[in-house]
This record gives structure tokens, sequence and C-alpha cells, in this order.
């Protein structure tokens, strides 16, 4: 927040309909923070390391936490994930994954390779607005990034 | 010196008187001595022939003895020869040459005429031409008897003395050896010189402290008998064993120089030692009678007039016979043995008939007996120390008997087990030559016992295979050897067979040998070979095969997972949004039919996550550890807790034993069975739910039994099926997916799970987790 003009949630979701129900979540949890929406593995990539469409952008210009599907088409969520943290210019920046997937493998590999959270997504959407609005509000206004 | 004249004349004369008067005195005396000697005296005139040879000879004069001399009377005047014609010629030679000589005669001879002996003095008397001799002569015929008795008795006693086996021995005063008997030499081992003459200290050296006081006694007059103990020496005969000797000391004649003892040696060695033999068989014998273990009996024959044994009594017996008849010495010894024991003659045994024999004919037997009283065996042993007794030894042998017992039931056993035994079998020495088989044997080998016994190991064993003498050479060296070798049937095929073999026999000089034909089984374990091979190769496409379709399931899971539940969310949320945003403009019956598109939703997106719980339980490995049952329980009672916080439910946890398993997949199942039951006693007022063990067959049986709703036990074939419900959604929530979880884990532990139940009163789960140990199935 304090770069007003700042990208400050990179949302990665291939899915239209959950992309809106996202939107409409973080809407009704009051974060009207710039979110930068990227629709496959690539462009996420991209974006994050400036390259491809984003090459004009400034690296250091970082968002202040990525929410990350792991079914993603192109480039998956969890090699996504890896660059990311495998990278010293982008390995500080937090990666929330937020997945359909229960399973232990899907969790277990994420926190191996990185992520900062885990969170799966639930089925009714009281339910997904009120975890919407807890990242937010844990990675958004408690959470110091580093540096 | 006229005077002179005439005295010289009376002087003479007076002279000549007393020569005469002394003549006459002398005559006087001469003739009373020879009329009173004892000595015979005669004064003969020696008559000789022409030829001037003595011949005859008359008596002048005779004393008074002479009658009693020779037994001659009125001699006087006679001659020899007229008095005794047979006269020997010799006495005539011996006083012809006395009176033609002169010289005297001195002898002794015989006169046979006379039955006499005579010690004769001759001398010519007178003048030599009267040939007069006189004869002074005295019989000795009794000194000659007496002298030749003395000889024979000499010669006797010497010979006794010579031949005797009792040494004998004279010692003079001074303890010289006088004489001594080749026995005596003998004893002493000497010769007869080294001895005679010699210092007995000097012979007897190494005795003579024993000897000499001893010899003290017996020159002072004393008889000494004492036994003298003579160690054996070396090199002499008997050497090294004692001798032992009788000695006898008998003095003889006074005292002083002329004192003699008389020595008698006897040898009592032999003696001795048989004494001393009888002495200790007679110990022995006590000894052996007293023996604690063998009772004896000695007892006497009774026979009736024609000498048949009809009893016997019983004279002496020894402590141990009257402990094993239980009846007291006094009342058994001068007993017959129909007194003390009363029936005798109708016993098994026929005492009186076996013993009476041996007391009458000698010999021994022996037997075996049973006494009732005791309950033991014996055996008995009976001979005839005299004649008309026996003894009779009984030895206790019941242990024996039950060992022999034992061996033969034993060796029954094992002759049953060799004679059966479908394997071929043979008894063998070392050297490979057989002493038994059994049929299988002969089964085998196409042979008889006896064409098997005749061939041997030789004609048996493969000559060409060298594995029969390794085999032999580590039998040697470890008592047994087991392996496979080839063998010769009698029509000359071989055949592949397992061999054992071991030693047996307390000198190690038998060996048993077993052979088995395994052609059949290299066959079979050939066949099974290939099979397991094919297996293999079967099991490892089939492996591959479920590894493809397990990815695919993952996969599918994976998908299920990621993409059933994104349209869920948008039915979901929509749905919401739908109600959020235009909520107000629709009617009430379109606001429920949404609020039922979100519920539809929402049950679906739970059937899903309890599909994909299911199927991961297929996938997730499985680990094992020790688990605390107790513990666990108590833990999902706590966890369940806020499912019935509002409820009254009786929870009985009783005994539960620790498992091996899986704590967390445990863990659920214990969760689903227990969240079940108390879903369905939701609708009882007093709800009971009694959680334990039991053992059956040895296993451990957990249990959850409810009073609750309970089923149909027509159903129970659905329970654990995935989405199986025996009860409507409206009566008891559910997606049918919690015991089909229970029992994969429960299968997947190696255990059992099962349910009992009775409708509307209560359903009993039980399951059972593999003991520690045993193999887990995963």
């Amino acid at each position: 927040m304090s770069e007003l003009n700042g990208v400050e949630i990179l949302l990665v979701e291939d899915n239209d309909d959950d992309l809106r129900l996202a939107l409409r979540a973080f809407k009704k949890a009051k974060l009207t923070n710039t979110i930068q929406v990227a629709r496959d593995g690539q462009e996420a990539l991209d974006y994050i390391l400036c390259e491809g469409a984003h090459a004009s952008r400034s690296i250091t210009d970082v968002p202040r936490v990525v929410l990350l599907d792991l079914k993603l088409p192109k480039v998956d969520g969890m090699e996504v994930l890896r660059r990311i943290k495998s990278d010293p210019r982008t390995h500080t920046i937090p990666v929330v994954i937020l997945t359909s997937s229960k399973e232990q493998r899907d969790i277990t590999n994420s926190y191996q390779h990185g992520a900062n959270s885990y969170i799966v997504k639930p089925v009714m959407f009281d339910n997904f607005v009120k975890a919407m609005q807890e990242v937010g509000m844990y990675w958004l206004l408690l959470n110091e990034p580093c540096g | 010196m006229k005077g002179t004249r005439k005295a010289r004349s009376t002087l003479l004369l007076a002279e000549r008187k007393r020569k005469e008067e002394a003549l006459r005195e002398s005559e006087l005396l001469y003739r009373s001595l020879f009329n009173s000697m004892e000595e015979g005296f005669c004064i003969i005139e020696v008559i000789f022939d022409s030829e001037g040879k003595a011949t005859d000879y008359r008596f002048l004069e005779v004393n008074a003895a002479f009658e009693k001399q020779t037994g001659l009377s009125g001699a006087v005047g006679r001659r020899m020869r007229e008095l005794a014609p047979s006269h020997e010629a010799h006495w005539f030679e011996i006083y012809g040459k006395v009176a033609l000589t002169g010289e005297p005669a001195h002898f002794a001879n015989e006169a046979k005429a006379l039955q006499r002996y005579y010690e004769v003095r001759a001398y010519r008397v007178g003048k030599p031409e009267l040939r007069q001799v006189a004869i002074v002569f005295n019989d000795i015929s009794g000194r000659i008897r007496a002298e030749e008795e003395l000889r024979e008795r000499e010669a006797l006693l010497r010979t006794v003395a010579e031949s005797s086996r009792i040494g004998l021995v004279m010692l003079s005063a001074d303890r010289r050896y006088l004489y001594a008997n080749s026995a005596y030499a003998e004893v002493l081992g000497l010769s007869r010189p080294d001895i005679a003459g010699k210092r007995v200290a000097d012979v007897m050296g190494h005795v003579y402290d024993q000897i000499s006081p001893r010899l003290d006694r017996a020159f002072a007059g004393e008889r000494v008998n004492y036994e003298l103990k003579v160690p054996g020496q070396q090199g002499k005969d008997n050497a090294g064993s004692d001798r032992v000797y009788a000695i006898t000391y008998e003095p003889l004649q006074g005292n002083g120089e002329g004192s003699r003892v008389i020595v008698v040696v006897v040898d009592i060695t032999e003696r001795k030692q048989a004494e001393d033999a009888l002495r200790q068989s007679e110990q022995q014998y006590s000894a052996l009678f007293a023996n604690k273990i063998n009772a004896i009996a000695h007892c006497r024959v009774i026979t009736d007039e024609h000498g048949q044994p009809i009893d016997y009594r019983i004279l002496r017996i020894n402590a141990a016979y009257e402990g094993i008849v239980g009846i007291k010495r006094a009342d058994i010894e001068g007993c017959t043995a129909k007194e003390v024991f009363p029936g005798v003659e109708t016993y098994a045994f026929d005492y009186i008939g076996i013993l009476g024999k041996v007391g009458l004919e000698g010999g021994e037997i022996m037997s075996e007996t049973y006494f009732d009283a005791t309950g033991q065996y014996y055996s008995l042993y009976a001979y005839s120390p005299a004649p008309g007794e026996f003894t009779v030894i009984f030895t206790e042998i019941t242990e024996r008997k039950r060992a022999e017992a034992a061996l033969h039931a034993s060796e029954a056993q094992f002759r049953s087990i060799f004679e059966n035994s479908l394997d071929a079998m043979f008894v063998t020495v070392p050297t490979g030559e057989v002493l038994a088989v059994n049929s299988a044997a002969c089964v085998l080998f196409g042979m008889t016992e006896h064409e098997l016994c005749q061939a041997g190991r030789a004609g048996l064993a493969d000559p060409d295979d060298p594995r029969h003498a390794r085999a032999l050479e580590e039998r040697v060296r470890t008592g047994k050897v087991r392996g496979e070798m080839t063998y010769v049937r009698k029509d000359g095929t071989k055949f592949l067979s397992e061999m054992q073999s071991v030693i047996f026999g307390q000198q190690g000089n038998r060996s048993l040998v077993v052979v088995r034909d395994i052609t059949e089984r290299k066959r079979a374990e050939q066949e099974i070979r290939e099979l397991n091979e094919q297996l293999e190769d079967r099991v490892r496409r089939r492996t591959a095969e479920l590894e493809d379709s397990n990815r695919e399931l993952e996969a599918f899971s994976y998908s299920v997972s990621h993409d059933l539940r994104a349209p869920l969310r948008a039915i979901n949320g929509f749905s919401q949004a739908v109600m959020e945003d235009y909520g107000s403009s629709l009617p009430a019956e379109g606001q429920e039919y949404l609020g039922t598109i979100c519920r539809g939703a929402t049950r679906m997106g739970e059937l899903i996550d309890d599909l994909l719980a299911f199927s991961r339980l297929s996938r997730q490995p499985i680990s094992l550890s020790p688990v605390d049952t107790r513990n666990l329980v108590s833990q999902c009672l706590e966890d369940l807790e806020s499912l019935h916080k509002d409820r009254v439910i009786e929870f009985t946890v009783g005994e539960l034993p620790s498992c091996l398993g899986d704590r967390s997949l445990l863990k659920q199942v214990w969760t689903n069975l227990l969240s079940n039951a108390i879903k369905f006693t939701g609708n009882r007022q007093r709800a009971s739910v009694q959680v334990g063990a039991q053992l059956e067959s040895g296993k451990v049986v957990y249990f959850i039994r409810d009073n609750g709703a309970g089923f149909d036990m027509k159903h129970a074939n659905k329970l654990f099926g995935v989405f199986q419900r025996l009860h409507r959604n409206d009566e008891f929530e559910g997606t049918g997916v919690g015991l089909a979880i229970v029992q994969r884990i429960v299968h997947r532990h190696g255990g059992r799970v099962w349910a009992d139940a009775v409708l509307d009163q209560g359903a009993t789960f039980y399951f059972t987790v593999a003991e520690e140990g045993k193999r887990i199935y995963e």
C-alpha cells in the first residue's frame, strides 16, 4: 500500500468461473488493492520475471502476494512456484497456493518448493469468501514483506 | 758174726715162709678174683694136628663166670669140639697162633655155636711147649645187639630226617649247626655245607634277633614253640612272598657245653594262607550276606517219605530279606515257608518245588519273580551250599524291567516306523554290509530282502557317482550325512535319490541309511521352476498393468479433485451471487430453488471429498508401530465431543489391548465407528455406547456397541459397500463412505470387520487387527 500504483495481488487462475468468484470474493472482502490476473503459468512467470509481454516491467516491482492455482495450462503451478522460489530476485515474494486439490502429495510438494501457504478452495461460496478475506487480511495487512 | 749165720738162715726161712704165705695169699687172691670176676676166664691147652694146625683145645681151668658167659657146664678137662662141634675154625686158629707165638690177641668175635658175641683177650701162660693159653672173655652179645639197634635206629632216623619235608636241625650249645637236614637247607635256600658247623647268627642273620631269645630259653631246658614270619627274599624260591614257619626247640641232654637243642621247622605258609583265605572268605560271605540290596535266605529242604520236597525251613535271612517280605526276622527264621507264607504252594512260582530241587540235587537256578507285597520285580538266584540246603538271593530289578519294557516298546515303535516307512531304509555296518532292509527298499530297488543284503552298498550305489565316496567320508567325520546321489536298481537303471545316513549304536558300528527316490520330485521341482518363471513373468506383466492403472487412477483422482469441484463452486457461488444480487426481485419459490441448488452442490462436494479420501486409502503407504488403543480411543472420544454436546450418552470403555498398526488410519476407523454410534443413537433418550475388546480363538477382537437404530441383518451384506446406506438421509445424514473406509483400513491391516445388529435395538461392530509380527497386506 506504500506504492499506490503497485500490484498488490497477482492472481493466477485459468478457470473463468473461479476467477470471477475470486474477484467477487475480494470485492466482498473489501480488498480494493490492485489485482493482476494471469491466466496460465507462462503468463504468471512472464509477469513476475518481467519477460515476454511484461518485458518492460521492472523486476523490482514485485506483487505483495501471489495466489497460485496448481492446475494450470502451459506451465503448471508447481513449476511456477519452483521458478519464483529458485530465482534470487523473486524468491522472497510470498506465494499462497489456492487450489481445489486436497491431495497430500500436492500439499507436501508445495511446501517443499517454498510455498508460504496452502489453501483449499471451499465449494461453498460463503466459505470461499471467508477464505479470501482471511488471505487478504493476513498477507496484505499483517504480513511485513521482506525488504 | 756167728749169730749172723743162724740169724741169716732163720731170716731165710722166715723169708721163704713169708714168700710162701705171700704166694698162697696171692694165689688165694687171684683164685678169688678168678672166681669172682664177671668176665669169663679159662685156661686152655691148644691141640694141634700132625701138620701143626690148631684144631681144638681143652679146658684146663674155668672160673665161675665161665658157665654163665658161655652156657657150657663141666667144661674142665673136655675139648671144645666135644662141647660145641660147630665152633668156628677161626677161634682155634687165633688161639693156636697165641700158643705158638706168645703174642696176645684182643678181639671181638662171634661164636655162632654159642649164639654169643665175645670180646676176648688171650695170652700164653706157662711154658710155651705146654701150649697153654689164658682167655679172658666177656659176652658182649647184648652190647653188640644194642649197638646194632642203635645203628639201625640212627640209620632210620637219618633216613627219616633226610627224607622229611620238615626241617630238622641240631644245635650245639655254642649255637652252631651240628646237623641240618636237606629240608632245612631247602627252606633257607642254602646248600648243606653252607650250614654245617656254621653259627646260627651267621646263617640266620636277618631274623636272628627273633630267634636268639628263644634259643636262650631252649638251651635253658625249655621247650619252645613259635611261628616265625620270614620276609620274602629276592633271588630265592618264593621270592617276594613272605613265608611262615612253625618252629619248635626241643632241648636235649643236660646243660653246659654238652647241651643240644633240636630244631623242628615246618613251613606253614600255605596253611596260613589257606587259613587267611578262609577267614577272608568268611568275612566276605558275611559282608555279602549283610548287604542291603540283595535279599538272602538260607533254607533247609523238608521232604516227605519219598524224598520229595514239601516245604523248607528258613534258617537264616538278612535284613534286606526282612525288608522285601515285610515280615520281622523273628517271625521268619526257624519257621517253614508254609508258616511264613501261607499259600506259598499255590504261588505262580513254585518256590518249594524249584528251590527244593536245588537244595536236594545241587546246581543253581536263575529266574525272575514278582512280589505283590512290594509291587516290585526281583531276580532270583538259588544255589545249594550244602546237601539238602539252598541259599536264595533276590535282587530288585523293577527299574530294569521297566527300562526293558520301555526299550521293547520303543524298539517296537521304531521297528514299526522302519517297516512301514515309505522311504527305503537300510541298517548297515560301516564296511557297507547290509544287515536289514525294509519293504520300501525292496520295492525301490526291485530286489528281495536277501538280494539287497547280498548286494550290499557296493551292489546298490552307482559306481560312477563320486558323491557316494564323499558322503562316506563325511559320515565318518561328522556321524551323519545327507545328500543327493544315484543308485542302481536290480534291472540296472539308475535313479537319483536323496540319501540320508546317520551312525548309531554304542560302538558307532551301525548306520541307518535312508534312500528316497527323488526322480519324481526333481521333475516336479523342474515343473515348479518353470511355472514359477512363467508366473513371475505374468506377475511382472500384471504388475506393470496394475502400475499403469494405478497411475491412471491417480490421474483420475487428481483430476476429480481439481476439476469436479470447480463446477460445484460455480453452481454454488453463482447461486449465492444471484441470491445476493437479485434475491429481492425473486419470488420466494425461486429463492428456495436456489437454496436447493446450493445444498445439492454442497452435498456433492462432500461426496467427492469422501470418495477421494476413500480412494487415497488404497494408495497411501501404511506405517506400522505399536498403537496404544486405549489412548487412541479416548483421544477419538475427545475429538467427537462437539458432535453430542447437547445429548446424554453413556460411554463405557473396557479393556483395550494395544496392537500393531498405522495409528492415523486406526484413528480413522475408531472415529468413523464411534461417530456412527453417536449418530445412530441420536433419537435415544438414554444413548449408550460400549467400547471394548474380547479374545476369540486367541485373537483380540475390538467392538463398539450402541443401543441406537440398528439395522436389519438381511441388509448386512451392503453395510461396507461404498455409497451403500441402510438409512434414509432424512433419518440419518451420511455419504455411505465411512464404513467402506473402515473396512478398507481394517483389511489393509490384515484384519476383519463385521457387524451384528437388530433393527431399532442397536448395532455392534467388531474388528480385528493382525497381531504383531503377522504379515500386513499392503
